[in-house]
């Protein structure tokens, strides 16, 4: 069937009608090569001018294959090394046995000396910090977090985290990109995830965007398979584990700036409040912990937080003055938040 | 002609020719694929691959031949595996899309097709809790009602219901003023006639 290339047009364009999609649809999905079509966008491709688009679309992806790249130079070369030491070797071992200690101190030195070598990203309270790590795989560090990974990725890409933070790995089948949480231990080929675990929080959570992710506990025991947009989170006091279907842009959108809430008791919202915005704030009444909390901010200051807080939900809050230390600085901002005993019935 | 000494140079292994080749195809190849594929991350996964497979297979490069199509022949492979995975992946949008429209041959060449897919996206995002976990289970995820049932642990009656009401609530977000946005006038309207239609495609109600 011959189909015109005004189609393939409009489609690439967002400005197609749903015949015209099912069109493209069977044309580009059938399984045997549909040589036809390949040719109209062959044509297609050939006219394509992308001169006046913007030009830093693809800039980070030259660095990505650079660094792809040199990683499978780098497992050439090691290939190549190997051989020619053997080919030395087995030279001296035809030599009299006396020499045989020599071609032991020759091969020493070959050994990788930089497998222990680490690097380690701190994200202070208040900030967000951006990372590429040696394998092109990027990402951002939450607020509070620390990332340490070994400076090659030689055998394994193996990275501890603390705190918070969104990978996007780079795919690579032969070497899985693992992160070793608080408690957990999650496997990737190439995906992109976030994760939660801050040493003071009781829970973590793994969420996935795309992809597909393996974890497993450190004892090697295997826990769940995630999909795009499931959640992990797991207590460690109660060793409960929880799997629940979210919209995972949710979870990421702290990368922008967002700070974004979502059906949070008060206790994670406070928690998540301190470390955003480096301050310290402290619930009052525990009963203030039943109620959550469903927002999103944008580059907001904390006094515009709070205001939006106590408007909608049934409390107050009062700042406490701060106080200089020893050494002239003062202090953090500490902001302690109660129930409005004047509200607590319009929400019941 | 330049590019033929770029090709050249790569398949004598020189990393530099790759860089400037890159330059030259990179961003119309994220582009291109990116009208096809209509997501920014697979867009820039089929560049990945593409000059990837292009450095890993350098020395059977033919300096000779063109090298645009070269690379177009490397690229259709990818964008059409991508996009029979982001079939998969949306069918749930047109599912729905179908279950709360009735698709008149009208409505078939004159609405914004993508519009309205994300129309119908932006809908589900906007579901009360409960309704979106169980539409995206149910259509995203394929899950039966009983499966849904378990995992949430509810009955399968308040599950079919939340179905129920999550499709009226997407019907209802699909109001005859929004479609009417969707629709092409220009492309089909003649230019002295530019008004907008009385008769809009009519909907089915749930």
């Amino acid at each position: 069937m011959t189909i015109d290339i005004n189609i393939l047009k409009r489609f690439f364009e967002g400005k197609y009608s749903r015949k015209d999609y099912l069109v493209i649809r069977e044309r580009l999905v059938s399984a045997e090569d549909d040589r036809e079509f390949r040719e109209l966008m062959l044509s297609h491709w050939k006219e394509f001018d992308s001169t006046r688009l913007p030009d830093n679309a693809v800039d980070h992806l030259l660095d990505k294959l650079q660094h792809q790249i040199r990683l499978e130079e780098n497992k050439e070369k090691r290939k190549f090394s190997f051989i020619r030491t053997f080919q030395r070797i087995a030279a001296i071992l035809v030599i009299p046995l006396i020499l045989s200690f020599l071609a032991y101190m020759y091969f020493q030195p070959e050994q990788p000396v930089l497998t222990e070598a680490y690097a380690e990203i701190q994200c202070p309270m208040g900030v967000r910090t951006k990372f590429v790590l040696p394998d092109g795989t990027t990402g951002f560090l939450n607020n509070g977090s620390t990332l340490t990974y070994p400076v090659t990725f030689n055998k394994a890409r193996k990275v501890t985290l603390k705190g918070e933070a969104y990978f996007d790995v780079v795919h690579n089948e032969e070497m899985p990109f693992v992160v070793s949480s608080g408690n957990l231990h999650i496997e990737v080929l190439g995906t992109t995830f976030n994760v939660i675990s801050y040493s003071s929080e009781s829970t973590e959570e793994v969420i996935l965007q795309s992809g597909k992710v393996d974890i497993s506990g450190h004892n090697g025991e295997f826990i769940t398979q995630l999909l795009p947009n499931e959640k992990l989170r797991i207590d460690m006091e109660t060793g409960k584990k929880v799997k629940s279907t979210v919209i995972a842009s949710q979870y990421t959108s702290w990368t922008e700036g967002k700070l974004v809430f979502r059906d949070e008791d008060m206790k994670q919202v406070a928690q998540r409040l301190s470390r955003w915005y480096n301050a310290e704030i402290v619930l009052e009444d525990k009963s203030l912990e039943d109620y959550t909390f469903y927002a999103t901010f944008v580059d907001e200051p904390l006094d515009e937080v709070l205001k939006l807080l106590a408007f909608t939900t049934p409390i107050t809050y009062r700042e406490e003055k701060r106080e200089a230390t020893t050494d002239g600085q003062f202090s953090k901002r500490r902001i302690i938040i109660a129930i409005n005993p004047k509200k607590i019935n319009q929400f019941k | 002609m330049l590019e033929t000494r770029w090709v050249a140079e790569l398949k004598s292994g020189n990393a530099l020719a790759f860089d400037e080749l890159f330059r030259f195809y990179g961003k119309r190849l994220y582009y291109f694929s990116l009208g096809y594929l209509k997501s920014k991350t697979d867009a820039e996964e089929v560049v990945q691959e593409v000059f990837m497979k292009i450095w890993q297979n350098r020395a059977s490069l033919n300096p000779e031949l063109s090298f645009g199509a070269y690379l177009f022949k490397i690229a259709y492979r990818q964008i059409a595996e991508r996009f029979r995975k982001a079939t998969q992946e949306q069918k749930y949008l047109h599912d729905v899309a179908s279950e709360v429209l009735t698709f008149t041959e009208e409505m078939d060449v004159r609405t914004n097709y993508q519009s309205l897919l994300e129309l119908v996206k932006k809908l589900i995002q906007q579901l009360p809790g409960r309704q979106r976990e169980v539409i995206i289970l149910r259509k995203m995820e394929g899950l039966s009602v009983a499966e849904i049932a378990a995992r949430l642990d509810i009955s399968p009656k308040t599950v079919e219901n939340h179905i129920t009401e999550a499709l009226k609530n997407i019907h209802a977000g699909m109001d005859q003023e929004s479609i009417a946005g969707l629709l092409f006038f220009v492309l089909f309207v003649k230019e002295d006639s530019l008004h907008i239609p009385s008769e809009l495609p009519q909907l089915d109600r749930v």
